[in-house]
């Protein structure tokens, strides 16, 4: 083999101007390297942008603990600006009903953030909860928009209703935002599913956090508040994923993993696989599934080896160690970590 | 025409279909079939950052032996065609 003495460490720059100069077999061994060390390159800034100690704001005894939120009235606009600003950070409820079970709903959703994983909001520094009700004509939606905004629709009356009225849904809306700030999973194929399935979780927790519920006292349905006739009981059962309404298809192990090209990859469908993991690690420890089994969950989220493109076996193989780290290699905790992802028939690496 | 719309993801994740001839459709809504077989429209959102639970719509037109297809993203979705994927989506029902 020869040794292509052009292809060693030198900085991009110079390998591009080496490059334009070269031969065509040295160009292309040059080219090959560039391709290669972006990719590591890459990947470096990513863990060091992980790593980096959390902002000292949310670290200094005083800071944090309070939620800062604003809900606008997009008046059954689609547009992405906000609407009328309706009601602000400490004012009183107003009349509208929507605006406020958005801005107690976000109040909750804060709350476990806060108490039970020390988060302060969406981003860990207090960010602003911003959130667009009345959106869209009969709009049969809530999202995310990927900017900082939450918006929500009343419902066409068939498939969902208000969906402010839906605790878990408001804390699954911004859990998309939490997970953008932290393992910002890629939105489709298994780390969509993934990115999916932890919005659930922590919507779930939200509301039986909310309600004072043990594992074995929830429900485990999402939405069951939003639904209307056509979706009812609920969108989906973390429980028994396949059962929440006449038209759920979601699987409840690997063997029954949904491939499509609809919905990303089926990221909606395909997520009931970790979401009964999650249920069978709760239901298996017993108590309350904020604690152990959330904090493992949020734990495995912030950990910089959940990448992007994280598939079930990664990410559960970091719920598996922290889960042995925080509470031991032979834990009641690891053990139902483990139990959750035997059930679902995901392989722990 | 043939006019059949997907329209998946959102929060339930729930895909819903629609096939109707042209001919059923206001003439407004006519006149936007047409332009989207020589048209890729597309709206100002197509710079928007990845959001979560948007929708995302397929669109087929069948014109004879010719068939078109476009995609979009909900904030891609340029305005003219709105009130064509609002009809088409009143109409349609779950696919499952």
């Amino acid at each position: 083999m020869s040794y292509q003495s052009l292809a060693c460490i030198l900085s991009p720059d110079l390998l591009y101007k080496l490059a334009r100069e070269a031969t065509d077999e040295q160009r292309l061994a040059i080219l090959q390297t560039l391709e290669l060390d972006q990719s590591f390159r890459l990947r470096r800034a990513e863990l060091a942008a992980r790593q980096v100690p959390r902002p000292l704001a949310s670290m200094v005894v005083g800071v944090g603990g309070t939620p800062d939120r604003s809900i606008y009235d997009q008046g059954h606009s689609s547009a992405y600006i906000p609407g009328a600003l309706v009601r602000n950070e400490g004012q009183d409820p107003v009349s509208d009903v929507s605006v406020n079970q958005a801005y107690d709903g976000f109040g909750f959703t804060y709350r476990l953030f806060w108490d039970i994983y020390h988060r302060d909001s969406i981003d860990d520094q207090g960010m602003a909860i911003e959130a667009m009700v009345h959106y869209g004509d009969v709009y049969d939606n809530a999202f995310w928009d990927g900017a900082g905004h939450m918006f929500f629709g009343d419902g066409d009356g068939q498939l969902l209703t208000d969906t402010t009225k839906g605790l878990d849904v408001i804390g699954h809306e911004l859990t998309h935002g939490v997970t953008q700030h932290e393992a910002n999973l890629t939105y489709s194929g298994q780390s969509g599913a993934l990115n999916e399935s932890i919005s659930d979780v922590f919507g779930s927790l939200v509301k039986q956090y909310h309600l004072g519920q043990s594992a074995a006292q929830a429900d485990w349905l999402i939405g069951s508040d939003i639904v209307g006739p056509e979706l009812a009981p609920a969108l989906r059962s973390m429980k028994a994923p396949g059962t929440a309404n006449k038209h759920d298809d979601q699987p409840a192990d690997m063997d029954h993993y949904l491939h499509t090209s609809t919905d990303s990859g089926g990221i909606h469908t395909n997520s009931g696989i970790p979401n009964h993991a999650f249920y069978v690690t709760s239901t298996t420890l017993g108590g309350q599934a904020w604690e152990a089994p959330g904090n493992i969950w949020y734990d495995a989220l912030l950990d910089p080896k959940v990448i992007h493109r994280s598939t079930f076996a990664m990410f559960a193989g970091v719920t598996l160690r922290h889960a042995r780290s925080r509470y031991g290699a032979t834990s009641n905790e690891a053990q139902a970590v483990q139990a959750g992802w035997e059930a679902v028939k995901v392989r722990v690496r | 025409m043939r006019v059949t719309l997907v329209r998946s993801g959102g929060l339930a994740g729930l895909d819903l279909v629609a096939t109707v001839d042209s001919t059923d459709l206001s003439g407004d809504q006519q006149k936007v079939v047409s332009m989207l077989l020589t048209k890729d429209l597309r709206g100002k959102g197509v710079n928007r950052p990845c959001g979560a639970d948007q929708f995302s719509y397929q669109l087929e037109i069948q014109a004879g032996d010719s068939t078109v297809r476009r995609h979009w993203q909900e904030p891609d979705v340029h305005e003219a065609v709105r009130p064509l994927l609002a009809a088409l989506t009143r109409q349609a029902k779950p696919a499952r």
